[in-house]
């Protein structure tokens, strides 16, 4: 646990708060999932375009265009989200382009799933959604070392208990 | 409960246990019964074809052939079967032995899941209800599922499907023992979806909110005939007439041609204007008959033209209120009031606007009588402002001059102001809308901003509330405030909820939130966010010496600062 943040620095860019990054493990997984969705695209791409008509070769350009394009939005989105615990919330900060900050008070949390499907596993993380009892609430952090989120998971669900609030 | 919490579970539910072996071939069981009956089918064709045909093979190359092969082949064929039968056994297996539930530390908890996992955990104080209930299928096999709900609504139920009948209502009654709940809150989990004890304690008795209750207000039909044909579609519909009559003026000249040209015209607008008929129709036979009373801790809607519904909302699972004036009402100085209910609306369109309309049309005294009613810690001064004022008159603070360019035509009224008990946002220049949310209430707060947003160095604030109409949002303020606005909300809220806390742990949870919170004056926001949190009442003029006021006289007259 990080000693007494302070609530008050929280701040849409960060500010001096020692915010904790996700794991890098989540930016390979998603450029896993990217490559499996567009590289069969590309590769089909490609071979029509040697063997049928050089034309498909605009259709390639797009998808390779595509796929950087994407590799360097899940870059940058992943280095953006960044989390921390303060004394009575979680606060989880998400976006380049557009921007979010999200703070859930560990009393209203309803309950926390932790998911992690084979390829998350395989990389060793897990992803943590905190239900409160909204549904917009939104907070969800992705990528977090498996035993990790396990520990947050019961951490948190201590303190919501203790800091418990009726509707 | 911390009974529940100190004392180990003395029940048979502490340890991990599964679900009863049959519950995945009945969860799977109508697409399994799908396939069985198909291939079945399938199979009694060819049984009788190759049986009328004497030879099989001779039928040329068809869809069935495939499995005439197999029906050929009887070795093939079983040992196909027999290996669907194993994986889809085995599969069942897997996902039988991975399923288990158990209650540990005040907690339900159900893991499944052997490629995708999933654990979901729901604290005891938590439940709402617990119910059973026998889909079809389960109910042929004597099976039950015991389904958990929690307050998150209908995606944070835990459901344990499925269970032998007997041992399903075991769980149940050892659930609910744990949850420290009587059988009689089941029984009434429809009149109180989400109940206020963080404890479990029951509010009111049922009874309290069965009687008829003190009226309010009725609504006379014939206001509420206008104010709903008064209604953007129609507006739309009348001018579009009005358009294709003028059109077919000018160009026929005012003859009966023009009429002609009209009436040719018409046809066009029919379906829209079909559209919006019956949407009309509809809002006027819901609204109908309406009748507000107020039953001291929970207030009573009756309404409905054809279907009479009677719907008791308590005051304590209103989580905001907002009213709306539609740029078409101002003429007449109507509004309109609508809440967030917890529980509410998160269940689907049907029956969602119901109970979340609490005026559906009003004169600006009556829609000031409502909010007080359902927030009493609102002023009806502060309200008056949010309502029809505009500047910083009051406490408020408006978006940030940078903001002009989107509203350019609000940006003189769209901005908000912190009382102590709730936060009020108001919006719109023609049609006005106020929103309103108490401290105590925010479920999670959000500070967002967009690209275009950010170049002109602005953010929004949101104050997070259960599903309903009702959305508090400050958009558009300088980045400066808005972060302050986070800050300050989030103690606010943190205040509320300990005093919700305290008051709850020390037994008197009878007194909605708002009640005992000391009300200061709107807090002023300088453009600079100097914003100040309530721990320090130095900076905040006019607050009154912390403490709880208990009379609720003095909650009435406290000063206010306008600045």
């Amino acid at each position: 646990m990080p000693s007494q943040p302070d609530p008050s620095a929280v701040t849409l860019r960060g500010g001096e708060l020692a915010w904790r990054p996700v794991s890098p493990a989540l930016r390979t997984v998603r450029l896993i999932t990217l490559f499996v969705w567009l590289g069969p695209f590309l590769i089909g791409f490609v071979l029509a375009a040697l063997f049928v008509s050089p034309w498909f070769g605009i259709g390639a350009g797009v998808v390779a265009a595509l796929l950087a394009w994407g590799t360097w939005l899940i870059v940058r989105q992943v280095s953006a989200i960044s989390w921390i615990e303060l004394d009575e919330e979680i606060v989880i900060r998400k976006g380049r382009l557009w921007r979010s900050l999200v703070s859930i008070p560990y009393g209203r949390l309803q309950y926390i799933d932790v998911e992690s499907g084979p390829l998350m596993r395989s990389r060793g993380i897990a992803s943590c959604e905190f239900h409160t009892a909204s549904p917009a609430s939104g907070g969800t952090l992705p990528g977090l070392p498996l035993e990790e989120a396990e520990a947050l998971r019961g951490r948190l669900a201590a303190r919501g208990e203790a800091q418990r609030a009726g509707l | 409960m911390t009974q529940a919490n100190s004392r180990p579970p003395t029940s048979s539910l502490g340890d991990w246990q599964h679900l009863h072996p049959l519950s995945p071939i009945v969860r799977g069981g109508l697409v399994g019964l799908g396939i069985v009956g198909y291939a079945a089918s399938q199979l009694v064709d060819d049984v009788f074809r190759s049986a009328g045909e004497g030879e099989s093979g001779d039928d040329g190359p068809g869809v069935s052939d495939g499995l005439g092969y197999l029906f050929d082949h009887s070795l093939v064929a079983a040992a196909v079967i027999v290996g669907f039968l194993a994986l889809v056994g085995f599969f069942g297996w897997l996902s039988w032995r991975f399923a288990k539930f158990r209650v540990a530390d005040g907690q339900i908890e159900y893991r499944k899941g052997w490629l995708f996992r999933e654990h979901r955990q729901v604290p005891l104080a938590r439940v709402q209800a617990i119910e059973i209930s026998r889909p079809l299928l389960a109910q042929l096999t004597g099976l039950s599922q015991v389904v958990v709900q929690s307050a998150g609504g209908g995606d944070s139920h835990l459901k344990l499907a499925f269970l032998g009948a007997g041992r399903a209502d075991e769980v149940r009654r050892e659930l609910l023992d744990l949850a420290g709940r009587s059988d009689e809150t089941r029984l009434d989990a429809e009149d109180r979806l989400v109940s206020d004890g963080p404890d479990g304690s029951q509010p009111a008795t049922p009874a309290a909110s069965r009687d008829e209750g003190r009226e309010v207000l009725r609504v006379p039909n014939s206001r509420l005939f206008v104010a709903t044909i008064l209604h953007g579609g129609t507006i739309f519909l009348g001018a579009m007439a009005f358009v294709a009559g003028g059109a077919a003026i000018a160009a026929y000249g005012t003859s009966f041609s023009a009429l002609t040209g009209a009436v040719v015209a018409l046809p066009a607008l029919g379906p829209i204007a079909f559209g919006v008929a019956v949407n009309r129709v509809q809002e006027l036979l819901k609204h109908g008959n309406f009748r507000l009373a107020e039953t001291g801790r929970s207030v009573r809607v009756q309404h409905g033209l054809t279907d009479k519904r009677t719907t008791s909302v308590p005051l304590h699972r209103i989580q905001a209120v907002e009213m709306v004036q539609p740029l078409w009402w101002r003429r007449f100085g109507w509004w309109r009031v609508r809440v967030n209910v917890a529980g509410v609306g998160s269940e689907g369109a049907t029956g969602e606007a119901d109970e979340t309309t609490m005026l559906p049309v009003g004169t600006f005294d009556q829609a000031l009588r409502v909010l007080t009613l359902l927030d009493p810690a609102l002023s009806e001064d502060d309200l008056r402002q949010a309502a029809l004022g505009d500047g910083t008159t009051g406490g408020w603070t408006l978006v940030s001059e940078r903001a002009r360019v989107f509203d350019w035509l609000s940006w003189r009224r769209a901005g908000f102001a912190v009382t102590a008990h709730s936060l009020l946002v108001r919006t719109g220049r023609l049609s006005r809308r106020v929103a309103s949310m108490p401290h105590a209430r925010v479920q999670s707060l959000t500070l967002e901003q967009g690209p275009w947003e950010r170049r002109r160095r602005l953010a929004g604030v949101t104050l997070v509330s259960t599903p309903g109409p009702v959305t508090v949002a400050a958009r558009h303020l300088d980045v400066d405030v808005a972060t302050a606005l986070l800050h300050d909300e989030a103690a606010r809220a943190r205040e509320a909820r300990r005093l919700t806390r305290a008051r709850s742990s020390g037994g008197d949870v009878l007194v909605s939130d708002g009640d005992r919170i000391p009300r200061t004056g709107c807090t002023a926001y300088g453009t600079t966010g100097q914003l100040v949190a309530p721990e320090h009442p130095a900076t905040e003029p006019a607050k009154p010496a912390d403490g709880i006021p208990h009379d609720p006289v003095a909650r009435r007259d406290d000063e206010r600062t306008h600045q």
